[in-house]
């Protein structure tokens, strides 16, 4: 069982090595985010917005820095495979399903915590904000979004399995529309009614109000409750996501697109 | 003997926006344990995707199939542990190293370290891939590159190896290499292998048995020697004789199709095991002194020109 996980694992830290794309996500693009938004919101307090403006904002940043690097661990498993055309090696051991999840989970939720403390250090010297204050909801915040990424990341495999590689730029389009109903700049009160229905289905939402409470921004009895909803709908959406993965392999088997690759 | 490969009424179709698009069309397939068997057919014709139906890459749209006793929608995962697969232009991340290669498959048929050194040493020995163990997969040649494919298909010491085109693209060399290190392994190992190349020499030599497939269709199937029985192909028969007189007779010998004088005695005389024969002993009998002598077979692939020619209208099947 372990053996088979970990040649996720391998894979990835061999091309993370390698490729220097793969390093900057990990080192680079998180810092850009945090210090471009975190200056803005910087900005706005000097021009007399909310005070809290910086705090509310970082927390948003590095909890969808979080998502992100989460949700990559498990589609990149799939597009390193599709860009290097060996897709159908894999399917031709014994690794099964629960490897593949397992491997890129562990390599998923490594790299996110790593990315999480880099981020939180240089938000901490750079804007003075300790986001590692959220403590233990922290850490349960985080990992309620973690699962919701793993399910959204194998729902992404599974449209590439499903349609083709057409629908790769998912990946990266996905972290954008979802970030737009996570509430991760903003609070959800502000959008409209039927956005805010997606907002509520969404768990990275009630993790991000949650942790957000429990830093003092927003009400202390909204902190447990608001973590507990994260997380049931969370094991939703990656029970929905290991389900559609599997469809996912078995579609690919029937149309051939496992082959192509 | 047991069978490692048993396959009926398989059929693939590839329905695309709406319409119907067979590749395979109801095969039979026998492989017996510890064979090379030789899988042939043009372009398209549905032998890439017998062998990902067979190694459970692809599910079939009807029929049955077995690999090792496994049912090959049923038992997949059994199957997978079995098994080694490698295709023509085989590619990997390109910035690994061909042992990291060894090493991720290895990993992902669950051996442990241990086991994936001395398999991956092994492997890199026999195939000769130590020379280039230090370059990246991206910045090996073609021929290299499919020596790290075929090490990568044997980590798992298959008992059924699929071999789609293994040569392709590859010089003389490096082929012959592959080839042999294949065929010494299947006898020492008794290892099946499915095998489809168009390199028809290469089937020759390393298959007794073969099918061919043409349309999704199989059109002949069996020992190559018998195929080329049931065709029909002659065998030229070349004798240098001490005298070319008198030859009237082998117009009415049994087995003789053609016969005529010209750089020697050329006969065409039916593909059998009885006919030359005959021809040498009646010719001696009638005192003619044979100096020297050549029989040509029909080579495969003048069978297999023949048979793909006629569109599937004649089975040449056991």
């Amino acid at each position: 069982m372990w053996n088979e996980a970990k040649a996720y694992i391998y894979k990835h830290w061999q091309l993370n090595k390698r490729w220097p794309g793969e390093t900057a996500n990990l080192l680079v693009y998180p810092f850009i985010g945090l210090l471009s938004i975190g200056l803005f919101a910087m900005f706005l307090q000097n021009q007399g917005g909310a005070a809290s403006a910086l705090l509310f904002v970082m927390i948003g940043v590095v909890s969808w820095n979080f998502y992100e690097h989460s949700q990559r661990s498990v589609t990149y498993a799939m597009t390193f495979d599709i860009w290097g055309t060996c897709l159908k090696h894999g399917y031709t051991t014994s690794a099964r399903t629960r490897h593949f999840i397992m491997g890129n989970a562990i390599w998923g939720f490594v790299t996110s915590c790593f990315s999480l403390v880099t981020v939180g250090l240089v938000g901490w010297a750079a804007f003075g904000i300790n986001i590692f204050a959220g403590g233990a909801f922290l850490m349960a915040n985080m990992f309620s979004i973690f699962l919701f990424a793993l399910g959204i990341g194998m729902i992404v495999d599974f449209l590439m399995l499903h349609k083709g590689i057409k629908w790769m730029s998912l990946i990266w389009m996905m972290t954008g529309i979802l970030m737009i109903f996570s509430g991760v700049y903003y609070p959800i009160d502000i959008l409209p009614l039927p956005a805010k229905m997606v907002s509520l289905a969404l768990p990275p939402t009630h993790s991000i109000i949650s942790l957000r409470a429990a830093m003092g921004l927003g009400e202390a009895s909204v902190v447990v409750p608001e973590l507990l909803w994260g997380l049931g709908l969370s094991v939703l959406f990656l029970a929905m996501g290991m389900f559609l993965y599997k469809a996912g392999i078995e579609k690919g088997k029937k149309n051939g697109i496992i082959t192509k690759f | 003997m047991a069978l490692a490969i048993e396959v009926s009424g398989l059929k693939k179709n590839f329905r695309e926006k709406g319409r119907d698009s067979w590749a395979v069309r109801g095969i039979g397939l026998k492989v017996k344990k510890g064979e090379i068997y030789g899988f042939l057919g043009p372009n398209g014709a549905g032998k890439s995707t017998t062998i990902f139906m067979l190694s459970t890459l692809v599910t079939p749209t009807s029929g049955r199939a077995r690999v090792l006793g496994h049912d090959i929608v049923e038992e997949a995962n059994d199957i997978r542990k079995k098994m080694g697969i490698c295709v023509s232009g085989t590619q990997f991340y390109y910035e690994f190293y061909p042992r990291e290669i060894l090493h991720y498959y290895g990993m992902l048929f669950g051996m442990g370290r241990k086991e994936r050194n001395a398999k991956a040493d092994e492997l890199m020995a026999a195939l000769d891939i130590n020379p280039f163990k230090d370059k990246y997969f991206g910045d090996l040649s073609t021929g290299m590159k499919q020596k790290v494919a075929i090490a990568k298909s044997l980590m798992n010491s298959p008992e059924v190896l699929f071999l789609d085109e293994p040569t392709a693209g590859l010089d003389v060399e490096v082929a012959r290499d592959i080839r042999q290190y294949i065929a010494d392994l299947a006898k020492d190992t008794g290892m099946t292998v499915l095998l489809t190349s168009h390199q028809l020499y290469e089937v020759e030599e390393m298959c007794r048995d073969i099918s061919v497939i043409n349309r999704g269709r199989i059109i002949a199937e069996g020992g190559i020697k018998r195929i080329r029985e049931r065709m029909g192909f002659p065998d030229v028969v070349r004798l240098y004789l001490d005298k070319y007189t008198g030859l009237k007779f082998l117009g009415g010998m049994k087995g003789v199709l053609d016969w005529e004088v010209n750089d020697g005695l050329r006969i065409e005389a039916v593909s059998s095991p009885s006919a030359v024969p005959e021809i040498i002993r009646t010719l001696q009998k009638r005192r003619y002194r044979i100096m020297d002598m050549e029989v040509t077979k029909a080579s495969l692939e003048d069978m297999f020109m023949k048979i793909v020619k006629e569109k599937g209208r004649r089975k040449y099947v056991e």
